[in-house]
């Protein structure tokens, strides 16, 4: 697979990830909103979405996922049009380091369903794989980015 | 030349510096997953502790659990809202039963659940609170508390009963169901949060609580805007003072409420229902059932 593949399926898999998490915030903020998920046994949206972990900082989770996947949509874009004008990729560390953070983050949420609320949400699970899949194309990739690698 | 990427078409080298984050990633997940399952492992035969992220930490339960007698005593039943007497429909199970319907969004339960707690903790002792919020979009939005759901009480004197009808947050249009109430506390909803004891208006409200079947509120005991701006940490760190006009608020309607279970569990225990202020609150107490 070839490092233009990887970035394109960053950008795929961020958009992805932002549109996902824009509907998580779309129902969290629009009453007209409906929930698709299922509402019972382990897997159960609403109980999840509905607790005060989906909170942080006064924003629902959904939203600060949404700015997370748009600042991965910013990173992937960086990395193609540096691989376009043939330059070494710009964002590298960063971009290690941004999908570092986020699957961080992911791994505190899937605590809080497992361990403390009891309930997975379908639509978050979605999120945390996409989170996995940036990481694992992120470092798969990163020896093609290395400087060493000219 | 140095500065430019590989070219895109050659094959990636097999070995990189870097796929060690993926095991650690992988180990990461599977430590989280170990970790959850041993949290919610002992709570197999029992209601699992908690919706919330965070439990209440040891600090914070001292403050709430061990308020000294003479802050008590200071505190009074000054501004206390008084229950409202529904008669003797009486306890079964040889405690008094204390029968708390409430919602994790509502201001006005985040208000009751400082002096629930308070008042209770006299009488037996909570395992698995949770730290809560009200609804962030509703009037006194995210009013600092504590969450019942999957909380458990236990007590020599008290049969305590909490329903958290709905969560804190709205989801699709409406706050999402969190627990329902037995047919046996509905029927004791549908009677008593209902005229003639409360005005047509007030019906069906929350917080609602029914204690040993004789004394009810319905409503907030105090505003929920003496909560406002501060953590559960800090507002707990008040309660041995008893001096902040919040601390003081939840706890002279603890003392109220605490003199409602003492008449219920026939002055039971004597170290809580014999101090000069619940005795004197008990004298209070009203006996008359509205018209």
């Amino acid at each position: 697979m070839t490092l233009r593949t990887f970035d394109r399926l960053r950008l795929a898999l961020s958009v992805g990830g932002l549109v996902v998490a824009g509907y998580l915030t779309l129902l969290h903020y629009n009453r007209d909103v409906p929930l698709v998920c299922s509402h019972n046994g382990i897997v159960d949206c609403a109980t999840v979405l509905g607790s005060p972990a989906a909170m942080l900082f006064g924003f629902p989770v959904a939203a600060w996922g949404l700015l997370w996947f748009a600042g991965a949509v910013v990173l992937a874009i960086a990395s193609l049009r540096a691989l376009r004008r043939g330059h070494r990729d710009p964002v590298r560390g960063v971009a290690l380091a941004y999908v570092l953070g986020g699957t961080a983050f992911i791994l505190y949420l899937l605590y809080q369903e497992l361990g403390v609320i009891g309930r997975i949400c379908a639509w978050c699970t979605v999120v945390h794989v996409i989170v996995l899949a940036l990481l694992v194309v992120q470092v798969l990739s990163d020896p093609m980015r290395a400087p060493g690698r000219d | 030349m140095s500065g430019q990427q590989q070219d895109p078409g050659q094959a990636p080298p097999r070995s990189s510096s870097r796929l060690w984050i993926l095991g650690v990633v992988v180990a990461a997940i599977v430590i989280v997953v170990v970790m959850a399952e041993k949290r919610r492992a002992p709570q197999t035969d029992a209601p699992p502790t908690s919706l919330l992220p965070s439990p209440v930490p040891d600090s914070v339960m001292h403050y709430l659990t061990t308020i000294p007698a003479t802050t008590w005593e200071q505190a009074g039943t000054t501004n206390a809202v008084p229950p409202i007497f529904v008669g003797t429909t009486g306890a079964t199970t040889g405690k008094a039963t204390v029968l708390y319907i409430g919602a994790l969004y509502c201001p006005y339960c985040a208000a009751a659940r400082w002096s629930v707690i308070t008042a209770l903790s006299r009488f037996g002792t909570f395992a698995g609170l949770t730290y809560s919020a009200s609804s962030s979009q509703d009037v006194y939005p995210s009013s600092p508390t504590f969450s019942f759901f999957r909380s458990t009480y236990t007590s020599d004197f008290v049969d305590f009963q909490s329903v958290e009808l709905r969560g804190a947050e709205p989801l699709g249009g409406s706050y999402p169901a969190l627990e329902s109430p037995t047919k046996e506390q509905e029927a004791l909803i549908q009677k008593y949060d209902a005229p003639p004891y409360l005005s047509p208006q007030a019906a069906g409200g929350i917080p609602f609580m029914l204690v040993g079947g004789k004394y009810m509120w319905s409503g907030s005991p105090f505003s929920p805007g003496l909560l406002a701006d501060r953590s559960q940490a800090a507002i707990a760190a008040t309660l041995p003072a008893g001096t902040d006009p919040a601390a003081r608020a939840i706890l002279a309607n603890a003392n109220e409420l605490t003199a409602a279970i003492c008449a219920a569990t026939g002055g039971r225990p004597a170290t809580t229902c014999s101090s000069p202020v619940v005795a004197a609150a008990m004298k209070s107490l009203p006996a008359t059932t509205p018209r």
